[in-house]
């Protein structure tokens, strides 16, 4: 031990840094671990997000990272296993809208069966999460989320019916 | 109660081993001083000349926990056998009684604080992590090793020498005591210079300034080093002063070797050598005792710079990898990093004079509103005293702007100190030190100070004595000591932890890559932002396509400087006739910048890239050797967006023709990204929330293949999954 420390001392200054390299081990892609269509989740401004849509949910051009909703704003999604889901849902209920609607309340279902209410909301973002109760979703097959707003608002000049600003949704773990 | 015994053990056995080394070495050089100054220098001398031993202990990996009970034993006989341990008889005038009660009062109950917290388990952000982080791994692995990492453990290490001698047997508080040690000696010292200097009350004052400033104290208790280092240039000081008067030619092998010791205490503290090379050629323009001083320091800076010259490629690493390129510190983070520490995010540096003294929140720690009173320490030029002082301060402040924390001011705050003390107005300076002492009171601070500023909270004498739980105490006072602790238990040994910031490491056994502390870390975090950030992502290809011919190399390079930006490219892919050439084993790859990570443009990932290490530079290239010539007819670049395309040129093919194609995302990029971790053996990632990537983690632990172990506060602990336990999970 003591040889070979004192035999790098005396032999290496700097050890120089080599020019040329191998070429390293090749990489194998693994698109299949990304949802090439739709997934568990969704955020509005990713590729796939329009594809989650089903109905009630405002137009747009694809890359807003929110969307206004209608009153029953409906998103499909696939899971990868059956149990143990959380569903999140971010969304804001802007002072302008919330003026004329007062408390919101939200009713979530999953595959039809109610889930989760949030009674009277105040105006604001808000990032909710409830448990999705056991073999209500089904691996690998498509699961229909619809959300119930009780009161939305409407436009006077245009009779847009606006309910939500949506951010994202979806089955977290 | 045993703990407690044990890190006053780890303690009493580093202080005594570097005490009786020291007087060996006095002994040995046959200079005689007054019992004080006998007792403070012994312990100055032997602590750099114990860190060198411990240095050496490492580097043959004795670090067993036998030898750090037998090698202060030893010591201590030896000095004892040889009569070294006799204190001399000779002693400075008494203090006046009065001077003595009151700055004995004042500095008992301070050191009462100082000492409960430093017994208390050590809750210091950089002393819970790398500090004594590193000190736990040498520890553990029972020497010195590379770990590259972090930047960190490249720097010189001669506090932590010590501290890993305390650390041996009384863990982290054993280690933080060590360095309070040199908090009490620091004061003592000061006292001692302006006796022998015939200032008794002004070196009571200028001690008691600095011993009660808010950060000397908090910094002193911790596992940091600055206080160590103000000590370590005030003894080079000291001792030169001395010599002045005696011309004792023994003593400049002393300043030769605290002066080292400096620089193994503190890099920027290297300005001690050419300080006392200066003073002995301005006092005596002789050359013989000059290289005495140089040769003794070199035997303190060589070794630091032999080590990381065989482990670093750079023997001052972390600094300097322009000068010595090395695959470990990238250039890019070394600007970046400086630029940081020369700002702290301060809107403006004439904040500064207000930061230091009362605010403490941005630059972390106050020196004490009483010390705006500073520029009054130019009065004192008035006398040679006054003018050695604040050459001394000048010197040993002139690399603050490289660092504008606050500690980074305490080497010189000793002489500035002093200096202040030295005005005429006795009773001024006393009023303005029963300020200072009122003024730094914990209590008083909340008052005056920024919250959430780096202080002292209050006397913790249940915390030190561990009536009050330890885990407790830590798990209220280190943010991420909860993780740790999960990671100690979740986390097999061998593998690897990724985490975007700094955890309590002191505290768990696996290694943490934190992602700014290598080039290493560096590189997988680079890996996550192009799996996640769109301007990251490869999106742009540039095609240059020609007539097939023979290539035995082909090399692309900027055509121009962008002084800004680093030029980088995921992929680099030959093709012929439409289809991809297979890279072959013999094929070699080459990067003017970062030339190590060349290969990253040449596996395969789309989440790997290879990044040169400086701006854009005209003619800068990366190529690929083929070995022999192959019949080729594109070129093909994967970029990301954020690169200007239109800047490369495909060497020696001027025909080639240039097309930019925009392509939609590839999928899989997080999972690509996890495989470069895994590569690199790190199996587990920490993350909290609040970082970019936390809610993707969460929401997406599919597609990153991940699996929670933990969640503690707003920490969470993820594994990795190997590809062979990924499910299939989109249809």
């Amino acid at each position: 031990m003591r040889l070979n420390f004192f035999a790098l001392v005396l032999l290496s200054g700097c050890t120089p840094v080599p020019q040329w390299y191998s070429i390293p081990n090749q990489r194998t892609a693994r698109p299949e671990t990304e949802p090439a269509g739709i997934g568990s989740f969704m955020t509005f401004g990713e590729k796939q997000a329009p594809e989650h849509i089903v109905s009630d949910v405002v137009a747009g051009s694809g890359t807003e990272v929110w969307r206004w909703t209608n009153q029953k704003p409906t998103l499909k999604f696939v899971v990868m296993e059956a149990n143990r889901w959380t569903f999140q849902i971010a969304f804001a209920l802007p002072e302008a809208t919330w003026k004329q609607t007062g408390p919101v309340t939200l009713r979530v279902y999953v595959s039809d069966q109610l889930i989760a209410t949030a009674a009277n909301l105040p105006s604001g973002r808000h990032e909710l999460r409830w448990p999705v109760p056991a073999g209500l979703l089904k691996a690998n097959v498509e699961t229909i989320v619809r959300m119930e707003l009780d009161k939305i608002f409407i436009a006077e000049a245009d009779q847009a019916r606006l309910g939500m600003i949506l951010e994202n949704a979806g089955f977290v773990k | 109660m045993g703990q407690i015994l044990y890190i006053l053990l780890g303690w009493l056995m580093t202080v005594a081993g570097a005490y009786a080394l020291g007087r060996i070495l006095w002994f040995r050089l046959g200079v005689r001083f007054t019992r004080d100054e006998e007792i403070t220098f012994s312990f100055l001398l032997g602590a750099a000349a114990y860190s060198q031993v411990i240095f050496f202990l490492g580097i043959f990996h004795l670090y067993h926990r036998g030898v750090f009970i037998g090698l202060p034993l030893t010591l201590v006989l030896a000095a004892w056998r040889l009569g070294a341990l006799t204190l001399s008889v000779d002693r400075f005038p008494a203090l006046p009684r009065w001077l003595r009660l009151s700055a004995g009062s004042i500095c008992g109950l301070f050191g009462l604080l100082y000492l409960s917290n430093a017994m208390a388990p050590e809750i210091s952000s950089d002393g819970s992590t790398y500090h004594l982080g590193l000190v736990a791994r040498y520890y553990r692995e029972r020497g010195m090793v590379p770990v590259h990492t972090s930047f960190y453990s490249a720097l010189s290490q001669g506090v932590e020498m010590l501290f890993l001698s305390a650390f041996a047997l009384g863990r982290h508080s054993a280690a933080a005591m060590v360095h309070c040690t040199f908090l009490f000696l620091l004061p003592w010292m000061m006292v001692n210079w302006a006796r022998r200097r015939g200032m008794p009350i002004s070196g009571v004052a200028g001690a008691i300034l600095v011993f009660l400033a808010p950060v000397a104290g908090v910094d002193g208790i911790s596992a940091y080093n600055d206080v160590a280092a103000a000590a370590v240039v005030f003894g080079v000081f000291s001792l030169l002063d001395r010599w002045d008067q005696t011309r004792e030619a023994n003593l400049l092998l002393a300043v030769g070797a605290l002066a080292g010791f400096s620089y193994a205490v503190k890099y920027t503290l290297a300005l001690s050598l050419p300080f006392a090379v200066g003073w002995v050629l301005w006092r005596e323009r002789k050359l013989r005792p000059v290289l005495v001083v140089l040769a003794c320091a070199a035997a303190f800076i060589v070794p630091w710079m032999v080590r990381n010259a065989i482990w670093w490629n750079n023997p001052v690493a972390p600094l300097f990898n322009a000068w010595f390129p090395n695959p470990y510190v990238h250039q890019w983070f070394e600007k970046e990093y400086k630029a940081g520490m020369a700002r702290y995010g301060l809107a403006s540096l004439w904040t500064i004079p207000f930061e230091v003294t009362f605010g403490g929140g941005n630059l972390a720690g106050r020196l004490g509103p009483v010390f705006l009173l500073a520029p009054l320490a130019l009065l004192s030029l008035r006398n040679p005293m006054g003018r050695r002082l604040l050459l001394a301060w000048l010197v040993f402040t002139s690399t603050y702007f490289t660092n504008i924390g606050t500690r980074f001011l305490l080497p010189g705050l000793p002489f500035l100190a002093l200096a202040l003390a030295m005005l005429p107005w006795t009773r001024l300076v006393l009023a303005t030190v029963a300020v200072h002492a009122a003024l730094s009171w914990p209590d008083s601070i909340k008052f005056y100070g920024h919250k959430y500023g780096w202080r002292l909270d209050k006397i913790v004498w249940r915390e030190a004595m561990r009536i009050k739980s330890e885990e407790a105490y830590l798990s209220a006072f280190v943010p991420t000591y909860p993780i740790v602790r999960l990671i100690d238990a979740q986390v097999p040994a061998g593998r690897r932890v990724y985490s975007f910031q700094q955890l309590a490491e002191a505290y768990c056994r696996p290694e943490i890559v934190v992602a700014f502390q290598s080039a290493q870390g560096e590189i997988l975090a680079h890996s996550i932002h192009n799996a996640l950030r769109e301007d990251r992502k490869p999106t742009v290809q540039v095609r240059y396509t020609f007539p097939p011919r023979p290539l035995a190399q082909a090399r692309v390079l900027v055509t121009r400087d962008w002084p800004d930006a680093r030029w980088s490219i995921h992929e680099m892919r030959l093709f012929h006739q439409g289809a991809e050439i297979p890279r072959s084993p013999h094929w070699r790859v080459h990067a003017d910048s970062a030339g190590e990570q060349a290969p990253l443009a040449f596996d395969n990932s789309l989440a790997t890239r290879w990044h040169a290490d400086v701006p854009w530079r005209k003619g800068d290239g990366v190529a690929v050797d083929l070995g022999s010539p192959l019949l080729v007819d594109e070129v093909v670049l994967e970029m990301s967006p954020d690169q200007p395309w239109d800047g490369i040129l495909l060497e020696g093919i001027p025909e080639a023709k240039v097309e930019r194609r925009v392509v939609a995302p590839p999928l899989g990029l997080r999972r690509a990204a996890l495989e470069e971790l895994l590569a690199r053996d790190v199996h587990y990632i920490a993350a909290e929330a609040g970082e970019y990537w936390f809610a993707d983690l969460q929401n997406r632990s599919d597609s990153w293949g991940i699996e929670e172990i933990g969640t503690r506060g707003s920490m969470r602990l993820y594994r990795i999954l190997a590809n062979h336990e990924l499910k299939r999970i989109m249809k």
